[in-house]
């Protein structure tokens, strides 16, 4: 599979884009991940043939013409269905497209499939999904990450060069960093919403899952841009992100010093003693960051993320869409809560009831409260940050992708977002990408954050990061 | 802050419109336990004096004009509905004997 950039460049030059349609839905057929929930053949031929014809009548091809892209199963499509990992949306299908998935269709780019992910993109490892659990394609013994572990799974694989995910703690940049790919989470407001389902609204955010940075780079342009549909997007217009130096040198990058802990994996230390090493040698302006919010980060966005997931997910109620209780003689309220009981599964339900907890009367004020004034703090460090340096640089995970099975303690699974949830929390763009492999081959990720909007910046320090890595000759990961 | 009983699980539960067995509430509770002493943390930050953030833009509401826009066809809402009645959605008794 070649990068998304090439197959658009193949396909404005005449290259077929039903071959690469075809050739995409038979690696897909013949993949062993569970990375995919469902495909559509039928759909993405006919688009592709669509491309096809236009570009033999000389209309204006898309920026990413021909590209298969696979979409995460939270993000509501017209073909198929968008079951967000959920029994409770087991059948639902979307009346309409999600807007990210209207802007890709306009370039050109083709929808083959709908990805597996943690339910209600609850989860560090999508073995919370419905439909199984997804394996890690470097490693089938281990988790790909979460929620969004089959969008990284899909692009890990070289089923597909652009998968949308959707990142409310980490959720795209920590399977990217387990599976070895690019994964923007965007600032809050640059992608629209619209159509995916609502995990934590003050959070959440649509990204791409890419080989590498100029991918995401093609990708995001594609996707940012105002939609009058979701009042949190930021009203600038669609345009293309170019990615300006690619050049470290000069490049003020903030390390923090509480991204050296004793939680890390030895290989995650070691991986951080030699990027620092490379940096200084490119002449880059390394500058240690205190953070000394970032061990609150995990508390305060389990607080907040639970008390919207409440609110955002009683809409499941069973009555006008999603799993519905046989119980003849239930009483509404009665049939509600069996129907949400047996729709919703274990971490779904756990998290409801969190979230339900810390707004109840009598602890509004000691969790939810206090969590948004900490989230104040969190922000506040975050931005006083950015005025001492570009990028803020750490281990994207405290370890590698870990067994499939391997950890069952909730609180020890919430750490896996440890170095992610800074950003949704102050609403900071952020990418991780690969930068080599522990000593049992397992790919390792790099972030880097940056000021509120500069996501532009952000990608082309990402760029660099990856000249870096390549001239240091160590592993880019990206696998197939 | 997080001592959390069998009555408290069972009140929350009925807020969030969860159905749960015995065995699932000794779970729950478990949990959240678990999790409301690894949050208490945040107890030990001093907060005086900041002001909440719902939103990490301080975003304010945003405004449309009040005009009719295309809704989707009532028929592909009612396909959604897992009970239907004519065009309507149907949903258990709600007045009648016993209410």
């Amino acid at each position: 599979m070649k990068s998304a950039r090439m197959i658009a460049e193949h396909v404005q030059s005449g290259g077929s884009a039903v071959a690469i349609v075809q050739e995409t839905l038979a690696k897909i057929d013949a993949d062993s991940s569970n990375a995919f929930r469902e495909t559509f053949p039928t759909e993405a031929l006919a688009a592709a043939e669509e491309v096809d014809r236009n570009i033999a009548r000389g209309s204006p091809a898309g920026v990413l013409a021909g590209v298969p892209v696979a979409i995460k199963d939270n993000i509501c499509t017209t073909e198929g269905r968008t079951s967000c990992g959920s029994k409770m949306l087991e059948n639902y299908r979307s009346p309409f497209d999600a807007t990210a998935v209207t802007r890709l269709r306009e370039a050109g780019a083709i929808v083959v499939g709908k990805v597996n992910c943690d339910e209600f993109a609850m989860g560090s490892s999508t073995e919370t999904c419905h439909f199984g659990a997804v394996k890690n394609p470097v490693d089938s013994s281990r988790v790909p990450g979460g929620s969004s572990g089959g969008s990284a799974a899909a692009v890990s694989a070289g089923l597909v060069p652009i998968a949308l995910g959707s990142d409310t703690g980490g959720s795209i940049r920590q399977p990217a960093a387990f599976c070895g790919v690019t994964g923007l989470k965007p600032s809050y407001g640059q992608v629209s919403r619209w159509g995916l389902v609502a995990f934590a609204s003050s959070l959440d955010q649509i990204g791409p899952f890419t080989r590498d940075c100029e991918d995401a780079a093609l990708a995001f342009g594609v996707l940012r841009g105002g939609d009058p549909k979701d009042g949190t997007c930021d009203p600038a217009p669609p345009r293309p992100c170019e990615l300006t130096s690619t050049n470290m040198k000069g490049l003020r990058v903030g390390i923090p010093t509480q991204s050296a802990s004793d939680g890390n994996a030895d290989s995650v230390t070691n991986m951080m003693t030699g990027l620092r090493k490379q940096l200084a040698s490119a002449n880059a302006d390394v500058v240690d960051i205190d953070l000394s919010l970032l061990d609150q980060g995990i508390s305060t966005y389990y607080v907040i993320a639970t008390a919207e997931a409440s609110s955002n997910l009683a809409r499941f109620d069973g009555i006008r869409y999603g799993h519905r209780a046989q119980a003849p003689n239930a009483s509404p309220d009665e049939l509600m809560a069996l129907s949400r009981s047996e729709g919703f599964g274990e971490e779904v339900r756990r998290r409801i009831m969190l979230g339900t907890y810390v707004l109840s009367a009598g602890y509004y004020d000691a969790y939810y409260n206090r969590a948004l004034k900490i989230r104040r703090m969190i922000r506040d460090e975050y931005l006083k940050a950015f005025s001492s340096c570009d990028v803020l640089l750490s281990p994207t995970t405290p370890s590698p992708a870990f067994p499939l099975g391997g950890i069952t303690d909730p609180v020890e699974m919430y750490l896996c977002d440890r170095y992610t949830v800074g950003a949704n929390i102050a609403g900071i763009p952020g990418v991780s990408v690969p930068y080599g492999r522990d000593q049992d081959n397992l790919p390792l990720g790099v972030q880097l954050l940056a000021a509120p909007f500069a996501d532009e910046s952000l990608l082309s320090a990402g760029a660099a990061l990856e000249r870096l890595r390549d001239e240091a000759n160590i592993d880019g990961a990206w696998n197939a | 802050m997080s001592e959390i009983d069998e009555a408290a699980v069972h009140k929350v539960a009925n807020l969030a419109r969860l159905h749960l067995n015995e065995a699932e509430r000794d779970t729950v509770r478990a949990d959240l336990v678990r999790i409301l002493s690894h949050v208490d943390s945040l107890s030990s930050v001093d907060v005086e004096g900041i002001e909440p953030l719902n939103n990490p833009h301080e975003l304010s509401n945003a405004l449309r004009p009040d005009a009719k826009d295309k809704p989707l066809p009532t028929d592909d809402v009612l396909n959604l509905a897992p009970a239907t009645h004519d065009a309507w959605i149907a949903v258990p008794k709600v007045l009648g004997e016993g209410s």
